[in-house]
């Protein structure tokens, strides 16, 4: 085949506060490809397309399209240079149509007013061309997410792009509408447009990728041709890292059965998961994002509705609606989004902590002060929380100490099960390290932990057991002892028990 | 300040209005050999009780990080139907518990509307103000229900041990809605409602509940300022009230609530209420005609507010 | 540091400053319609009465015509006289401030156009009370809840209302040759001085015949509602012949929408008060007259009551002000 490199990025740095997110990665694509970029959440894939598309700046290294050196400082910039980026979270406006959004900021005039009908008749060849039925006139908000998907797709194709980025496009497609992308994209391909993909899913990428570059830890692994590569293959280039000593697991007597929720469905994601917990042990719920994880912790302390699903609580079945219930029967949530969901920011380190058990600061039928802040001492000084007072307001603490914040707020509630979403993301290495001791001493002291981590590393070092989800269903279980990077990836992305049967 | 450094954004609001309030005091009674006699300060607070019994069942509303636009109308409703109440015979304490449970009755339908229906605040009791005024205006045909007898009439003008009953109502209220703020859940709960809905949610809160309270509150509140207000004219009317959820408003973001919730609390609202009601009073005095009053309390609120933002930089 | 510093100085005193520089603003403004005077010349001089007066509002030009006349005539008594008013008439409570804060001031007399029929009585038995001698001016306050308030008036000095009302009605029969459909645009429902001028009316065209009532709605003495209110009317009464406002305020705005329906040869407009837009409209012949009631006369005639009580001599308990109706032809 005659195929030129239109992008060409060489040895790009990028620097964020304390954080090198990408290291010298080099990479390359030519027209009429489709090229996916693997590697672990936080690998550096994003960020490597972001630079692309004049997202972020890069510190050092040089960008090539079409063989001019570029430096965009914009999105517009890239966009009339060719390159378009088709977002994960999709960047469309709900209440115009179609035609507007695929048109926005571009729209065709005629003295001065915008020229409806050929805004109109052109989305519509476009979508045709596309062999898409989605009326131009639609509003937005009324299409299927993969229509919508489609829309963006439609305004990458107006543009007239050289290069478009699929930032995991097919996360929340149907099977055939994921058959009806591909067909799109290979349309485009044969057309000669080069298109970046991002994905998880090795069936996918076996199925409409040319050829892969392999990231991890912000550096370039290697590229390779997808066809010629087996998958384990390509995992283990994307997991293989040292597992350092920063996390200090600490055996703890495991008991019997605590909670266990059994054949959890929601309207939107989970399909028929079930799980349970012991007393002592560190459960952890692994996956890639959006694989149903958070979903299943919200469900489980009723913050969203199940479809279906039963709780049970020392072998007691119960009822949990409301957030209320739970706390009630001693399950709390240490959400991931500790800003949004784990701390009222504006409001003192003391407040917070005993937001979820008032009632034991209280005396003769009032919030007592003097008690609200012995409470809160103490809190501070087990969980070693860094701040001048309990006044401090929480929203001036580090991650670190604001995660401790949430932490203690649930060890006041006095919980038997804690749910950890993501504990140390966002969080200094130190600290992460203090966060995993407080974990394994409540794991010991009797409690039930429950883990969601995207962080192989930080799984295979913590947990005694291991949960693999992928799109809304447990896939896989794994003890500690036979847990590898390689089988939690094969889970996640996809793999079905049976097949593992055969290695 | 014995050579310490106070940092200004450190000062909490509360002390700034009061200083404000002292400053406004002491320019008045430079400027108008009226404004210190125990007479007109005694007006001054009288005049402020109705817009502070208000202003307080806002500032929980407003703490939750919502707002009632409804409390006016409320004010005229429950007046009409307290006139019509003591008019027929009624009882007069049994008539009084009767308004303020109609008040009440109207903050559970805003909360309903808020909670459940989950309309946005502003709308829901946009939707219940032009409802309460109407609903008055109806039940009496457009005119005032007058002449309420000496009970009522107690309630507008008495006094009680030389203090004007209006102020004691004020101060009893005002009692009540600071234990609640400080010394019970309740009031944690409104702040932290107010201060991260979804973060206090997920700590197993019914946040529902709280938000249903802080309506229910400010509704009997507009129950108790009606009764006030009724006596105080000793007549009904349908068309009062009108414009009194923007004094309260502002009585709540002069005393330094915070419009997004979470921050604030009642002692700033009092102070709050006294400096408009001062300042009107003040401005009389001087005679200052009312359409420049406005203006100066237009100022004060932008320039509390306005001062709130720099501090917080 | 400085800049904090500074910030602080100006939190401190900028409420206070806006307070004088507001009030320097209002003293200065005596002949400004908005602002509110007093007789600076006979400020300082301990033999001059001091009066307050409380209007209805001043943004109805029929109250600042009262106003412009009172301040002429206190100067010319040699009375320093304090003049309030709310924003609008609805303001019942805001009144009762200002004549409490009025009272504060020992006043001497006060005169009062209140906005209500009895709301107003605590405020009267509040000045009673500190001895300040009450004078009620425009709208009348129910004698009976002053008796049972054991509050009292000296005298109350106003149009007669329901006289006017008839001699609108009387004015509207001669327009429209004996016969028609009209509408009454009413005030604040509830208010004497509108049940006044609406019953004159309407009893009026009763006893005269021809003419036919169709619609009576209430406009609360505003122009805008007065404009809404007649457009409604004109929509479901297509072929109606006249309207009759009880104040001009609500007149102007009627005439306004009839003239934005392309009505105004069909429909003949009668307004109350005849102030100067009112007599401009008339000239301009958009409208056809106002019962004249007049302002400056009333204003006058209140001070005059309470410089006699203050010389101890006789006045009246009651004056009706005698109204007429005013048509381009008195105009000229």
């Amino acid at each position: 085949m005659n195929q030129k490199t239109i992008v060409s990025m060489e040895h790009i740095t990028v620097v964020f506060p304390g954080v090198k997110a990408l290291d010298d990665v080099s990479f390359s694509l030519r027209s009429g490809e489709v090229h996916v970029l693997l590697g672990e959440n936080g690998a550096g894939k994003s960020t490597l397309v972001k630079v692309l598309s004049g997202v972020y700046r890069k510190n050092a290294g040089t960008v090539y399209v079409d063989g001019e050196e570029v430096n965009f400082s914009s999105t517009k910039e890239a966009q009339e240079a060719g390159v378009n980026i088709v977002h994960q979270e999709l960047n469309l406006i709900p209440y115009l149509t179609v035609a507007e959004n695929i048109f926005l900021g571009h729209e065709p005039k005629k003295h001065g007013i915008i020229d409806w009908k050929r805004m109109f008749s052109e989305t519509e060849t476009i979508l045709e061309n596309l062999g898409v039925d989605i009326p131009a006139k639609a509003e937005l908000r009324t299409l299927s997410v993969a229509q919508q998907q489609m829309v963006e797709i439609a305004k990458a194709v107006r543009l007239e792009s050289k290069v478009i980025v699929l930032d995991e496009p097919t996360s929340s497609l149907t099977d055939k509408e994921i058959d009806a992308l591909f067909e799109i994209m290979r349309s485009l391909r044969d057309k000669g447009v080069g298109i970046i993909y991002i994905s998880h899913r090795f069936d996918e990428i076996k199925r409409i990728c040319d050829r892969a570059t392999i990231m991890r830890d912000g550096k370039y692994i290697d590229t390779v041709d997808v066809a010629e590569t087996e998958i384990d293959d390509m995992i283990r280039m994307m997991v293989g890292r040292e597992l350092t000593d920063m996390y200090p697991k600490t055996p703890a007597e495991i008991g019997d059965v605590l909670l266990e929720a059994k054949h959890f469905s929601t309207e939107e994601k989970l399909r028929d998961c079930s799980i349970y917990v012991r007393r002592g042990e560190i459960l952890a719920l692994a996956g890639l994002m959006g694989a149903g994880r958070t979903e299943l912790a919200r469900a489980i302390i009723g913050a969203d509705p199940i479809h279906a699903g039963e709780l049970f609580l020392n072998g007691t079945k119960i009822s949990v609606k409301h957030p209320k219930d739970a706390v009630k029967h001693g399950i709390g949530l240490v959400p991931e989004d500790r800003k949004q969901q784990g701390l009222v920011l504006g409001m003192s380190i003391g407040k917070n902590i005993t937001l979820a058990n008032l009632s034991k600061t209280m005396k003769s039928g009032m919030l007592n002060s003097r008690v609200e802040r012995s409470l809160g001492d103490d809190a501070v000084k087990n969980l070693n929380i860094r701040t001048p007072n309990l006044e401090q307001r929480v929203k001036f603490l580090s991650g670190g100490n604001q995660q401790k914040v949430v932490i203690a707020k649930w060890l006041l509630a006095e919980g038997n099960v804690l749910i950890f979403d993501e504990p140390t993301r966002g969080i200094d290495v130190g600290a992460k390290s203090e966060i995993y001791r407080i974990m394994c001493e409540l794991a010991q002291s009797g409690m039930a932990i429950i883990m969601i981590s995207s962080e192989l590393p930080e799984v295979l070092a913590m947990s005694d057991r291991i949960y693999v989800m992928c799109n809304g269903e447990v896939r896989g279980e794994l003890t500690r002892e036979e847990a590898t990077q390689e089988k939690i990836m094969y889970y996640a992305t996809g793999g079905k028990d049976h097949e593992r049967e055969e290695d | 300040m014995k050579g310490k450094k106070i940092k200004f954004s450190n000062i909490p609001t509360t002390v700034i209005t009061l200083i404000a309030l002292i400053i406004l005091c002491i320019i008045l009674s430079v400027a108008s050999p009226y404004f210190l006699t125990q007479k007109n300060l005694t007006n001054a607070v009288l005049q402020c009780a109705i817009n502070a019994t208000l202003a307080c069942g806002m500032t929980f509303v407003i703490l939750t990080g919502g707002i009632d636009l409804s409390v006016g109308s409320v004010v005229a409703f429950v007046g009409v139907m307290l006139g019509t109440f003591v008019q027929g015979g009624m009882n007069l304490p049994l008539a009084i518990l009767l308004s303020i449970i109609i008040g009440g009755i109207a903050g559970v339908i805003n909360g309903f509307l808020v909670t459940l229906v989950k309309l946005p605040p502003f709308i829901a009791t946009l939707g219940t103000m032009s409802i309460g005024r109407g609903m008055a205006l109806a039940k009496t045909g457009g005119r005032s229900i007058q002449g309420l007898g000496s009970g009522m009439k107690f309630i507008g003008n008495g006094t009680i041990l030389g203090i004007p009953v209006m102020i004691l109502i004020m101060v009893v209220v005002f009692l009540i809605g600071i234990f609640l703020l400080k010394y019970t859940k309740t009031g944690r709960y409104v702040y932290a409602v107010g201060g991260n809905l979804e973060a206090t949610k997920l700590s197993g809160i019914n946040t529902n509940r709280y938000i249903m309270f802080v309506y229910l509150f400010s509704g009997i509140m507009s129950g108790i300022a009606a009764v006030m207000l009724t006596g105080r004219l000793d007549a009904a009317q349908p068309i009062a009230g009108d414009g009194y959820e923007m004094n309260a408003i502002a009585a709540a973001v002069i005393g330094g609530t915070s419009m997004t919730g979470g921050e604030g609390g009642l002692l700033g609202t009092i102070l709050g209420a006294l400096f408009i009601s001062i300042l009107n009073n003040g401005l009389n005095l001087l005679n200052v005609s009312s359409y420049i009053q406005q203006v100066a309390i237009g100022l004060v609120i932008i320039f509390a507010v306005a001062l709130d933002a720099l501090r917080s930089k | 540091m400085l800049k904090k510093r500074m910030r602080f100085a100006a939190a401190a005193l900028a409420a206070g400053i806006a307070i004088t520089s507001l009030a320097g603003c209002g003293g200065s403004s005596g002949d400004s319609a908005a602002g509110s005077a007093s007789a600076s010349s006979a400020g300082g001089d301990s033999d001059s009465i001091k009066v307050g007066v409380v209007l209805k509002t001043l943004s109805n030009p029929f109250y600042v015509t009262m106003q412009e006349a009172m301040e002429a005539k206190a100067d010319e008594l040699g009375m320093e006289m304090v003049l309030q008013a709310p924003e609008t008439e609805t303001e019942t409570e805001k009144q009762m401030q200002i004549v409490e804060n009025l009272v504060v001031q020992q006043i001497e007399g006060l005169i009062l156009a209140p906005n209500g029929s009895s709301e107003l009585v605590p405020a009267v038995k509040e000045a009673n009370d500190a001895d300040v001698p009450v004078v009620i001016l425009d709208s009348r306050i129910e004698e009976a809840d002053l008796e049972e308030a054991g509050a009292h008036i000296e005298c109350f000095i106003g149009s007669d209302n329901y006289q006017g009302g008839q001699l609108a009605a009387e004015a509207m029969s001669e327009a429209l040759g004996g016969s028609g459909k009209v509408a009454v645009v009413e005030g604040i429902s509830g208010v004497e001085s509108s049940e006044l001028r609406v019953g004159g009316f309407k009893d009026k065209v009763e006893e005269l015949g021809g003419l036919e009532v169709v619609a009576s709605q209430p406009a609360d003495w505003e122009q805008e509602q007065g404009y809404t209110v007649t457009q409604n009317i004109l929509q479901a009464n297509p072929d109606i012949a006249g309207i009759f406002c009880a104040n001009d305020m609500m007149a102007l705005g009627a005439v306004k929408a009839i003239e934005d329906a392309g009505m105004e040869e069909q429909v003949t407009v009668i307004g109350f008060d005849a102030t100067d837009d009112a007599k401009a409209a008339i000239s301009e012949g958009r409208m056809y007259a106002s019962v004249g009631q007049d302002p400056a006369l009333m204003g006058e005639q209140a001070l005059e009551v309470i410089q006699s009580i203050k010389d101890g001599s006789s006045y009246e308990e009651e004056y009706a002000m005698d109204v007429k109706v005013v048509t381009a032809d008195d105009i000229g």
